[in-house]
């Protein structure tokens, strides 16, 4: 009750730039700006292709704007045309702001060309989106890793200059995984939507429903029930934990350290499995729908994750000492693939990639969105940026997350789970929605475009793919043999970086 | 250092404990209760006759398009089920028909060996899909 | 005539039997320790794997070029000094230790100059660094060696393990077997024998060559090791001397796996070290250090006792 009431006198620090962004945007590109609202719990602008330059200019000269790095770039199509959505984000990578402009419908090739050459005329991360075969070809590499090939490499081939053994430049292709026509998922329903979007991050499935169910639920106003919360809270985290635990079996299997390997897939199991018993799925879980969840979680089932809990804790303690301990380990680990905090900034990572860099943000504290401000958790900072302080934030997370996931099963409260509304039977009318949320990975942003109670566009911006653009910084300089290790610590979803986004 | 000599003693213990690994056709791991397999049918127990009636909610809440439901009127004069056909091949197993099902005609099985050599054998009809699973679930 | 070719066939036949138990454990153990099972395409606990990969490498035309049949020929003739037990020697010579270890560089070399021919940069690069590195770990090695032939004023393997009847070596020179015991152990990390999937495999040696050829290159570097573990239980464990009533042979072969196990388990529990420079640190930093020592008090003893006469 009063988190509540305190939530409500004070506004999260995200709402806080919202309302300076929107204000700056009517003080100094007034002009420029065709529309400006509010889609969710972000500002969309609408800005027509000819100004876009002179906006670009405005966004980085004027400090009032504090827009550092490029979010990303999609491409989508609606009931007008091709539409290009750009996404900036500021000192803190989880506050962005959209930009939306139209494409030429005869030549959209070109025109996306184009304008993503515009943007990286100030931008220069926005390279990365310009990225295909061709390039590839017309650019010098020797060496090529192809995707599947190794661990952590899914849904890009690598294609790399070596000089002596250390890469000089490189070109990443991720034409394989450019599988999405741009018709999938226009046209159905709202719950088909939210049954269909955990595809786009298979590894955490239960982000981008949550981020969608948000979505809705804060246009329509919507207070959900307090345990639905809880239990949104709790499927959170442990697919956080199982996700980190992927991601630490996936080091352990890199650097050659097979015991670590076998005992953490072990515990990985041991949280699927409480996935599967709560959701029905191990990955997929469609457990969310708008004003709730579809299944309440038994007492019994809440028991046994409790009893759970210390022993996970225990065995990942263990986990942590045979990795962490070994100087071999630690002298491979330190001082490879760094990455600086205003660099990281620039390409827009964020997570846990980011807070190795140094970079304190976290949309668990920053935003208000589902009921963290209940549970006291810290927010593990490292400070280099080099692989092993991501492999130590990603460890300190797990013990942060099994930290919630006992404050959550000790004081689950009693009550309904679900406010029982029918979306088919609510008319949205014509509305874009826009929320983001901190995956595993980072943060996760869904643009939905409403219409009626039918979705004419989704567009999914991952943050494997950001990290994947700082690549090019990250490998500038690194040993061959370390290109595995490198690209395994960024902790890369193959299934964020389906979209229709290259040129 | 001493990390390195514990690590080699753990590595020694492990040569005793019991593999992990399930080989799979011999052995199988058993399914927790409510996790979402293939689409099963319900059975009056006592006419043994099909609940479904045919109204084919199922078909409109998948999101991939698998079900087909179709009815006929047979000589009494009642809409009776024709035809329930699934198609496994493009089926996400996300359990919404289970959810938009009024009169609960239809779970979700733990039947999950699905593997077919054609795709013929990926689609089933109501014969099928009333045949229960030959394994047992995982109670706790 | 009889006699020689009677032992050939010993010897050929006790190389192949330990080729074959040594890859087995190294799959199996490697497989335990990893809570795996291993390989099990047959029931009876896998035992066919050696052949299975050994008819793998048969399937590809064979990629067998000059200096992979030398390579062939020297992994044999290693052998043929070094005696298995009293009797089972090909060739008896007095100054046998010198000449394995003459045989060892030259595998060693030819293992190399079989990858120049490669057409490829980087392959050359890696395995030059490889071999490098293999060769910095010798150092220790030979000082060791040096050591043990100090203390038992004699080049052959006859005598060094004659001289043990006694005591084992290992008991005046417990550094001198753990340096070498832990070269081995870091010489066996370079040639990563059961790794698969990782980066250095587009890279390096195990993906040039085909067929028998590289069938040959694999079994020269399993011989390495192979002659490196048999020279630490000859010239520290006292080699086929009789235990009891144990014979020397049984004895010699229980050393053997007990090493061998002892570097797979550690091994395993090392991480992998791709980074050249690390490896040479470690060599450096502990390695090294400990087997000079060790040389520099032996020869102060050899010095005082034998040139001096005071001990």
């Amino acid at each position: 009750m009063l988190g509540e009431l305190y939530n409500r006198t004070y506004s999260s620090p995200k709402l806080l730039f919202m309302e300076k962004m929107e204000r700056n945007v009517h003080i100094y590109i007034e002009q420029e700006v065709s529309r400006v609202f509010k889609a969710g719990r972000e500002i969309l602008l609408e800005i027509e292709g000819r100004n876009l330059s002179s906006a670009l200019h405005a966004f980085k000269n004027i400090a009032d704007f504090d827009l550092k790095g490029l979010g990303g770039i999609s491409f989508f199509k609606n009931k007008y045309g091709p539409q290009m959505l750009i996404n900036f984000t500021g000192s803190n990578p989880g506050f962005s702001l959209f930009v939306k402009t139209g494409l030429d419908r005869n030549n959209i090739r070109e025109d996306y060309i184009k304008k993503v050459k515009e943007i990286s005329h100030f931008y220069p991360a926005a390279d990365f989106y310009l990225w295909n075969i061709d390039s590839v070809n017309a650019g010098d590499w020797d060496a090529v890793i192809y995707s599947q090939t190794l661990e952590g490499f899914d849904g890009f081939d690598l294609y790399l200059n070596l000089e002596d053994g250390l890469i000089k430049k490189l070109w990443v292709d991720n034409e394989i995984s450019r599988v999405l026509d741009i018709e999938f998922l226009r046209h159905i329903n709202i719950s088909e939507a939210i049954t269909c979007i955990s595809r786009f991050d298979w590894q955490a499935g239960v982000f981008p429903e949550i981020a969608l169910c948000r979505a809705f639920e804060e246009y329509m106003q919507l207070k959900i029930p307090r345990r639905a919360d809880y239990i949104r809270v709790l499927l959170c985290e442990l697919f956080r934990i199982a996700n980190h635990l992927g991601f630490i079996t996936g080091m352990a299997h890199i650097m050659g350290f097979d015991t670590a390997y076998s005992s953490s897939f072990l515990e990985k199991e041991k949280v699927l499995r409480i996935i599967e018993i709560i959701t029905g799925s191990r990955y997929f879980p469609n457990f969310m729908c708008i004003g709730g969840i579809k299944k309440d979680i038994s007492n019994e089932v809440a028991g046994r994750l409790k009893k759970q809990i210390p022993e996970i804790y225990r065995n990942i303690l263990d986990i942590e000492k045979i990795l962490m301990d070994d100087f071999t380990l630690i002298e491979r680990l330190k001082d490879t693939g760094i990455i600086e905090r205003d660099e990281a900034l620039h390409y827009g990572l964020s997570g846990p990639n980011i807070r190795a860099s140094g970079c304190r943000n976290d949309l668990r504290k920053d935003d208000d969105f589902i009921s963290y401000g209940d549970f006291s958790f810290t927010v593990p900072v490292g400070r280099t940026g080099d692989c092993f302080n991501r492999l130590v934030v990603r460890f300190a997370e797990i013990y942060q997350s099994l930290k919630i996931l006992s404050q959550v099963t000790g004081k689950l409260p009693v009550g309904e789970i679900l406010k029982k509304i029918n979306p088919a039977h609510v008319d949205l009318g014509r509305t874009t929605l826009i929320s983001s949320i901190e995956c595993p990975h980072g943060n996760i942003k869904v643009y939905t475009e409403v219409e009626g109670n039918m979705v004419d566009a989704i567009c999914v911006m991952g943050p494997s793919k950001n990290s994947l653009s700082g690549i090019g910084e990250i490998l500038r300089g690194a040993r061959f043999e370390d290109v595995d290790l490198i690209i395994g610590s960024l902790d890369i979803s193959p299934g964020e970086l389906i979209s229709n986004s290259h040129g | 250092m001493v990390r390195l000599i514990k690590n080699f003693f753990i590595a020694f213990a492990n040569i005793f404990r019991k593999p992990r690994t399930v080989v799979y056709p011999t052995e199988k791991i058993i399914i927790p209760e409510g996790s979402r397999g293939m689409v099963h049918l319900k059975l009056d127990l006592d006419s043994l006759d099909m609940l479904c009636d045919g109204c084919g909610r199922c078909q409109k809440a998948c999101p991939r398009d698998c079900i087909k439901v179709r009815t006929i009127v047979d000589e009494m004069g009642r809409e009776v089920l024709e035809e329930f056909s699934l198609d496994l091949g493009s089926c996400i197993f996300c359990g919404n028909c289970v959810d938009a099902c009024k009169i609960r005609a239809i779970d979700m099985s733990y039947r999950y060996q699905l593997a077919s050599s054609n795709r013929e054998g990926l689609r089933f009809g109501k014969e099928e899909l009333v045949k229960p699973s030959g394994t047992l679930r995982d109670f706790w | 005539m009889v006699l020689i070719f009677k032992k050939i066939v010993y010897l050929l036949l006790v190389i192949v039997v330990n080729l074959y138990v040594c890859t087995y454990l190294a799959n199996k153990l490697t497989a335990h320790m990893e809570l795996r099972r291993g390989y099990r395409v047959s029931k009876a606990g896998g035992i066919s794997l050696p052949f299975s990969r050994f008819f793998k490498y048969l399937s590809n035309e064979p990629g067998i070029n000059f200096w992979t049949f030398m390579l062939f020929v020297f992994s044999f003739l290693i052998w043929s000094v070094s005696p298995l037990s009293a009797s089972m020697v090909l060739i008896d010579m007095d100054s046998s230790l010198m000449v394995a270890l003459l045989m060892l560089l030259v595998i060693l070399t030819l293992n190399v100059s079989s990858h120049m021919l490669t057409g490829y940069n980087m392959i050359m690069i890696q395995s030059m660094r490889k071999t490098a590195s293999v060769l910095f770990f010798m150092i220790p090695v030979f000082l060791n060696i040096s050591g043990v032939v100090l203390i038992n004023k004699t080049l052959g393997f006859k005598e060094i393990i004659n001289s043990q009847y006694q005591y084992w070596n290992v008991i005046y020179q417990p550094l001198g077997f753990l340096t070498t015991l832990l070269s081995v152990l870091f010489i066996f990390k370079q040639f990563k024998l059961n790794r698969k999937s990782e980066i250095e495999a587009f890279s390096t040696d195990s993906c040039e060559g085909k067929g028998l050829g590289k069938a040959i290159n694999r079994f020269s570097e399993y011989n390495i090791i192979f002659v490196l573990i048999y020279m630490l239980t000859v010239l520290y464990l006292g080699g086929y001397q009789n235990l009891y009533i144990v014979r020397g042979e049984v004895m010699l072969g229980l050393k053997f796996y007990l090493i061998f196990v002892i570097i797979l388990i550690a091994e395993r529990s090392i991480a992998k070290i791709n980074d050249y420079k690390l490896i040479q640190r470690i060599n450096i930093r502990y390695i090294l250090p400990l087997s000079v020592v060790n040389f520099i008090v032996t020869l102060g003893f050899f010095i005082y006792r034998n040139i001096f006469g005071l001990i």
